[in-house]
């Protein structure tokens, strides 16, 4: 059973927690934040769905009940026939989440020893990970002698690139990433888009969520589009079908679509 | 729940092993600070001992030997143990500030394999200290240890370090659902120094002081050391502190694993696992 489905999910955060690293969540029920409200689709492997939200829509809610790190209230989650309660480790083992954090790394380490570190913990032995980074070092421009320096005298840049790596180092068939080419060079989110989309997702099968508020980024390499506001999935349809209907480039489409929820 | 000692776990436990040897040898002075810090606490005690005479006073008569004596078994012993009661939860404490913590639970490393992992640096270090003040304690104080019953020691000793790291995983669970405002820390820390009898016997407590210290294992782990290291107490001697002991280990440490899969999944339910 290799799809991803949601079915009447939601998720509700309790009013007295301070969800700072949630972005601002501002859809509140009686105090409590309700992060995700009744979200359902489904999604089968080869797919890149670009997700789309003002800050506060439940965009890292969304990429944290896939990745296992969160658990739903209500409604249910299977991840390829896995349910993220019974079979939280699997699911670590088949996700791969881009945490939005540079402090998510060991400052006082090199990016080498984080890495090797991180792919410990996915159980990979020193071969493999130096045969995976090599391919992405080339993707995202590395020179190899970063590789070696303490993590804390990286530019925000390379921090994202090194965050890239360790989300795809044990190869996972699920990747989620949250605004990866923010801080990236021109250069290096051309190059990781086209990665991402051909190599990725065409070639190898992965599923990949790619948050991102850069729309003519998501335009140009997702299959589908989900745009959230408020917790609600307001529109889940093919990229192209999203902008051909409404004869409009996906920036209108996703103004539109938003603006035509606010007023109903 | 049970820790399976597979290839990829022993690799998990390994790589924080490395990852810590790495942090903590990063801090070039923070090695000599611990050391040093170890001497003075001893020299301190040897110095009180030395303005009273070097006397023995009845309290001490059980034990068979003097205060310096005395307090340098404790306070090697309970360094040993702290390893076990704070490291858990100072640890994951140090993740979730350094903003690691999320990134660790990100990946398939099993609960028990996590706590292991955590903590394994701490137990290391702390035996290397361990070996410091049995060196100091025999060469340079020159305390008589000839009476020591090795076996009645070693079970002591390995009972006390797995209750009081079920009592460290507790608090580590506390940790992960409140941050700050961990009660099993504070209540250990008060109590320790007053009613576990590392700077004196118990019995200089009054009763209701002494009633209130049958509650705490450190009390009975204190006890049972001294007596098997200076009166050469055999098992049999010690089976009331023994037996409590083991009643301790067995029913804290399967508690703690549960309290601490519990906050983990609280924590996954409520938002909270990134938060600090």
């Amino acid at each position: 059973m290799e799809k991803i489905n949601f079915k009447s999910v939601s998720k509700i955060f309790p009013a007295n927690l301070n969800l700072t690293d949630l972005l601002n969540l501002n859809f509140k029920t009686g105090g409590d934040t309700k992060a995700l409200d009744d979200i359902s689709f489904d999604i089968h492997k080869s797919s890149l769905i670009g997700v789309l939200g003002k800050n506060g829509a439940g965009k890292t809610t969304l990429l944290r009940l896939l990745s296992g790190l969160l658990i739903p209230d209500s409604g249910k989650i299977s991840i390829f026939g896995l349910n993220p309660l019974k079979n939280n480790l699997e699911i670590k083992k088949t996700t791969g989440i881009l945490l939005n954090q540079e402090r998510s790394f060991y400052w006082r380490l090199t990016a080498k020893e984080n890495i090797n570190f991180f792919a410990s913990m996915h159980g990979l032995d020193k071969r493999t990970v130096q045969k995976r980074i090599s391919r992405l070092f080339d993707v995202l421009g590395i020179d190899k002698t970063i590789y070696e320096k303490r993590f804390d005298s990286l530019s925000s840049g390379m921090m994202k690139k090194f965050g890239i790596i360790r989300t795809l180092i044990h190869n996972p068939d699920i990747i989620l990433l949250d605004e990866p080419t923010k801080n990236l060079d021109y250069e290096s989110s051309l190059n990781f888009n086209a990665f991402a989309r051909n190599y990725l997702v065409k070639e190898q099968g992965k599923i990949i969520f790619y948050v991102s508020h850069e729309l003519r980024e998501i335009e140009a390499i997702s299959d589908k589009i989900m745009i959230l506001n408020k917790g609600k999935l307001l529109k889940f349809s093919d990229t192209s079908e999203l902008c051909a209907n409404q004869k409009i480039s996906l920036m209108n489409a996703f103004v539109k679509t938003v603006n035509d929820n606010h007023n109903e | 729940m049970t820790i399976t000692m597979n290839k990829p776990a022993l690799k998990q436990i390994f790589a924080f092993l490395r990852k810590d040897f790495l942090i903590e040898t990063s801090y070039k002075l923070a090695f000599i600070e611990g050391i040093l810090h170890a001497l003075i606490g001893i020299l301190t005690f040897f110095f009180i001992d030395k303005l009273f005479g070097h006397k023995m006073t009845p309290h001490l008569d059980t034990f068979n030997t003097g205060y310096f004596a005395y307090v340098f078994l404790s306070m090697a012993f309970f360094n040993y143990a702290g390893a076990g009661l704070g490291s858990f939860a100072s640890k994951i404490r140090n993740e979730q500030y350094q903003g690691t913590f999320l990134a660790l639970l990100s990946t398939p490393i099993k609960i028990p394999n996590l706590l292991l992992s955590l903590s394994i640096w701490n137990f290391l270090y702390a035996s290397f200290e361990l070996i410091v003040y049995v060196v100091l304690g025999l060469f340079l104080f020159k305390i008589d240890v000839s009476n020591t019953n090795v076996l009645s020691f070693l079970t002591v000793f390995s009972l006390s370090i797995i209750t009081f790291s079920a009592m460290g995983i507790l608090s580590a669970s506390f940790v992960i659902m409140f941050k700050r405002g961990n009660p099993v820390a504070w209540i250990l820390s008060a109590m320790e120094g007053l009613l576990g009898g590392i700077f004196f016997p118990v019995s200089v407590l009054p009763p209701f002081l002494q009633t209130l210290s049958k509650f705490i294992p450190l009390s009975y782990s204190i006890k049972a050391l001294e007596l098997s290291v200076y009166r050469g107490h055999s098992i049999m001697e010690l089976k009331n502190e023994i037996s409590i002991l083991a009643i301790f280990a067995i029913f804290l440490l399967p508690i703690s694993l549960w309290t601490f899969k519990y906050a983990i999944n609280k924590t996954l339910k409520n938002g909270s696992l990134g938060q600090y």
